[in-house]
């Protein structure tokens, strides 16, 4: 099963922040370790996506007020999530060890 | 400032109405204090994170029905006794009077963007991507003022928005063209 580079991204985040993973924790998260900021809107399209898949599930945390009293969506990765994001991560390692051997002879 | 409630600026005060409505009341033990502290607790919410200035609670008898979500039990023992003296039974729900006036200095983010976000995202995420805006806006708000935050609030939402659309638009597609499949099986053509 393929994930796309957000979808890994999102993955990643959601397992580094341990419990604390909603969408503005995400956010920032990608943002610091990867260099870009997705959309509130892409990030849930992937995290939707991901949900669907069965790679994620979702709890509904607390309403704050400067939510405007809107709940947080707290986010963890499943036992398929965890295996499939091992693969992929395992074949990006592998694609990128192969680059590098390409470009060692030059 | 304005009292009209079709003011399109009150985006917020059918979430407001929300909060304040009649919600299944179980009469338990209660003091007078705690009442007080409620109705504070309604206007604090109402002129933060609502935007909106609390000109008054027309009727407080009425007071009694808020369910707030966020803001704890209210007081029981005395919701039973205004539940007595109103004949109202349980359950009954009631949409309290409030007054309220937007002011443009305090005012919440746009509601064209929440509103558009809400009907491409379904509820689950549709809540809790708006949320996510709204806490991003009062981080701005207090560190760059309102105006820039809602700038800033636009270009985050607007940027949300085609993502959403694109998969909305997919879906569509997909499923006329699943639509026409399963009409040719049946009906030929």
């Amino acid at each position: 099963m393929e994930l796309t580079t957000l979808e890994q991204h999102a993955m990643l985040a959601i397992v580094a922040l341990h419990g604390n993973a909603y969408g503005i924790s995400i956010q920032d998260h990608i943002n610091r370790k990867a260099g870009y900021e997705p959309s509130v809107g892409s990030l849930y399209a992937a995290l939707d996506r991901l949900q669907e898949k069965g790679f994620i599930r979702t709890k509904q945390g607390e309403a704050t007020r400067e939510r405007g009293g809107r709940r947080k969506l707290y986010f963890s990765v499943t036992a398929p999530g965890q295996k499939v994001l091992r693969e992929s991560l395992k074949a990006v390692s592998s694609l990128s060890r192969a680059a590098r051997w390409q470009e060692a002879p030059a | 400032m304005s009292n009209d409630r079709n003011d399109p600026r009150l985006s917020n005060l059918d979430l407001l109405l929300y909060h304040l409505s009649w919600s299944n009341v179980d009469p338990l033990a209660g003091k007078m204090s705690d009442f007080e502290a409620k109705l504070q607790a309604v206007r604090e919410w109402a002129e933060g994170p609502a935007g909106a200035e609390v000109l008054g609670i027309t009727d407080v008898d009425f007071a009694f029905d808020v369910a707030l979500r966020d803001l704890g039990d209210l007081d029981q023992a005395m919701i039973a006794k205004a539940l007595k003296r109103l004949k109202l039974n349980r359950g009954d729900r009631v949409e309290v009077k409030v007054e309220v006036t937007f002011d443009e200095s305090v005012s919440g983010p746009p509601w064209l963007p929440e509103f558009c976000l809400s009907l491409l995202m379904s509820k689950a995420s549709g809540e809790a991507a708006i949320g996510d805006l709204s806490e991003r806006f009062e981080l701005d708000r207090e560190r760059f003022g309102a105006a820039r935050a809602r700038r800033m609030y636009w270009g985050r939402a607007t940027r949300s928005l085609w993502p959403l659309i694109g998969r909305a638009a997919a879906r569509a597609i997909k499923w006329s063209v699943v639509a026409e499949a399963v009409r040719r099986y049946f009906i030929g053509g």
